[in-house]
């Protein structure tokens, strides 16, 4: 990974502060490493908006500069700015601008395997979206794992790209808007140069798994065995997208426990389909474990509850709220 | 605990959306003890909840649900544990434009966690809707602990999004119910 240095110039402790552990939660997220220096030595910096002898000094650096200004403060002209109190994602999105500035040419190398998008065939064949997907298995956990950054995918409507170093897609973000509802059919994925990203937004893996696997066929991933014992390592981040209630039941249950996909249908249960769908999507973005199950140290499980604490009042709650029995 | 008694707290810091959330639920007016917000630094809000919300969902035929609300300011800390004992549930709720958010997810979080025997929610506020990223950080930093309650983006103002944070909060007690938890 690329290392860089960020110096701050005039900024208040908090500020500071803030954006340290911001760049800790950030480290390993995007291309770069960025480390803490004197500004100085520093490839960036982030400079406050006031003016001050500290801050004047830097004023004509060549430096890239990021200006931090408080948020009743009018914007600064500085192409980089920030605003106080920012999020992390405002942070690296700013980070990820000057970034390419440092290194221009860089993200412009062709890659070997590289073929230009424009040569593969628009449209030649409805893509099966199966075939997506098995392309996205074998390049994120194959026998020969991705050897190129960018990746990109035609569909009936525009192209994802999938940066594979931080396993991320990058899509125009009306495209992804119509993939929560529909089947864009997205092809193979093929190797490519750097996309210009200007104006696409960045979707998780999950994210992008969730809102394929409705249109892959019935069942498990080819790769995924039936007899597995699957675990969730954690919650996957849904965001905005839908989910329903047994998709929450299905969270639960398989964080807690390894359970083979019988035990998960008879516990759960969530519909077949839907099951598979679950399984399918955290497969694919790691977060589900599913290793030969080991059926001696699996529980034996009934549906039944065993010794309820709170008896009927959940279901009393669940049919005053409103919410699914 | 009596039987039949079901109480769900909302935590998080000052301005979170606590009480929002629990008037949203509650069946009785919400009981806030608001008053003119004298700490601005720690957030800038006219009024700030000085004891506690609580709220009430009736249940026919059972004593029904209690909404309990933290205050958000540090200093009422002495009143989490109190709080918190015998709770069916945890739902902490984060501003996530807060530029201390990281700070605020350990204090709660490990202030309710029990390592693991608390059912717990996150409900995160004030993100775009296709900020997948700061929830993913938010889950990474707790997997790295060992805690995995579920990170949901929300926005309490609605109602919809707190029967979520419910939702979530119940299929997780559910679950406990089956009594796969310790083994
Ligand atoms: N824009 C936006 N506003 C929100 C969101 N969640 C809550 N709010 C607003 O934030 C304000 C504070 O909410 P409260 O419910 O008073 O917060 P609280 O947690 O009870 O705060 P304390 O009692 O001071 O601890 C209210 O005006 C809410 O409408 C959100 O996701 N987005
Ligand atoms: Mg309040």
């Amino acid at each position: 990974m690329k290392q860089q240095r960020l110096g701050f110039v005039g900024l208040g402790d908090d500020t500071a502060s803030a954006c340290l552990s911001m760049l800790k939660i950030m480290d390993g997220r995007s291309g770069i490493s960025w480390s803490l220096s004197d500004p100085d030595a520093a490839d960036v910096l982030m400079v406050a908006n006031e003016s001050t002898d500290e801050t004047r000094r830097w004023e004509h650096t060549s430096k890239p500069r990021i200006v931090v200004y408080h948020h009743n403060e009018p914007k600064p002209s500085a192409s980089h700015v920030l605003q106080h109190p920012f999020r992390v994602m405002q942070l690296l999105s700013v980070l990820e601008d000057v970034a390419s500035l440092l290194a221009p040419t860089q993200s412009q190398t062709p890659l070997k395997t590289d073929l230009p998008p424009s040569s593969i065939q628009a449209g030649a064949e409805a893509a099966d979206v199966g075939e997506f997907w098995d392309s996205l298995h074998e390049l994120l956990y194959g026998d020969f794992p991705a050897a190129a950054h960018w990746y990109v995918a035609q569909s009936d409507e525009g192209e994802l790209w999938l940066d594979a170093r931080s396993r991320r897609f990058m899509a125009d973000p009306l495209l992804l808007k119509r993939m929560m509802h529909h089947n864009i059919r997205p092809g193979v994925l093929r190797a490519c140069n750097a996309p210009a990203t200007e104006g696409a937004v960045a979707c998780s893996l999950f994210a992008m798994s969730w809102m394929i696997t409705p249109h892959l066929p019935a069942g498990l991933s080819s790769w995924i065995s039936a007899d597995s014992a699957f675990q969730l390592l954690r919650w996957p981040s849904f965001g905005s997208l839908a989910k329903s209630r047994s998709d929450l039941t299905l969270c639960a249950l398989l964080t807690k426990k390894a359970l083979t996909r019988d035990q998960v249908l008879s516990l759960s249960q969530a519909a077949e389909d839907d099951t598979d769908r679950f399984i399918n999507a955290c497969a694919m973005s790691g977060l589900m474990r599913y290793d030969k199950a080991d059926l001696q140290t699996l529980p034996g499980v009934s549906a039944e509850a065993a010794g309820s604490r709170f008896g009927g009042l959940i279901k009393g709650l669940r049919s005053r709220l409103g919410l699914s029995a | 605990m009596t039987e039949g008694e079901f109480k769900i707290i909302f935590t998080g810091p000052m301005g979170a959306g606590k009480t929002t959330a629990i008037t949203a639920l509650s069946d009785q007016e919400c009981v806030s003890t608001d008053v003119v917000n004298t700490d601005l630094e720690q957030c800038d809000k006219a009024l700030t909840t000085a004891a506690l919300d609580y709220g009430h969902i009736d249940i026919p035929g059972a004593s029904g649900v209690r909404l309990y609300g933290t205050p958000g300011q540090e200093r009422f800390r002495f009143m989490w544990p109190i709080l918190a004992s015998n709770a069916a549930g945890v739902i902490v709720l984060l501003n996530g434009q807060h530029p201390d958010l990281d700070e605020h997810l350990s204090t709660f979080v490990d202030a309710f966690w029990e390592g693991g025997r608390m059912p717990m929610v996150i409900g995160v506020g004030r993100l775009s809707d296709d900020d997948f990223f700061t929830i993913d950080a938010i889950t990474e930093a707790l997997v790295e602990r060992n805690i995995n309650p579920p990170v949901l983006s929300v926005d309490v103002r609605r109602k919809d999004d707190v029967l979520l944070l419910v939702e979530a909060l119940l299929c997780q007690i559910e679950v406990n119910e089956l009594g796969l938890a310790e083994a």
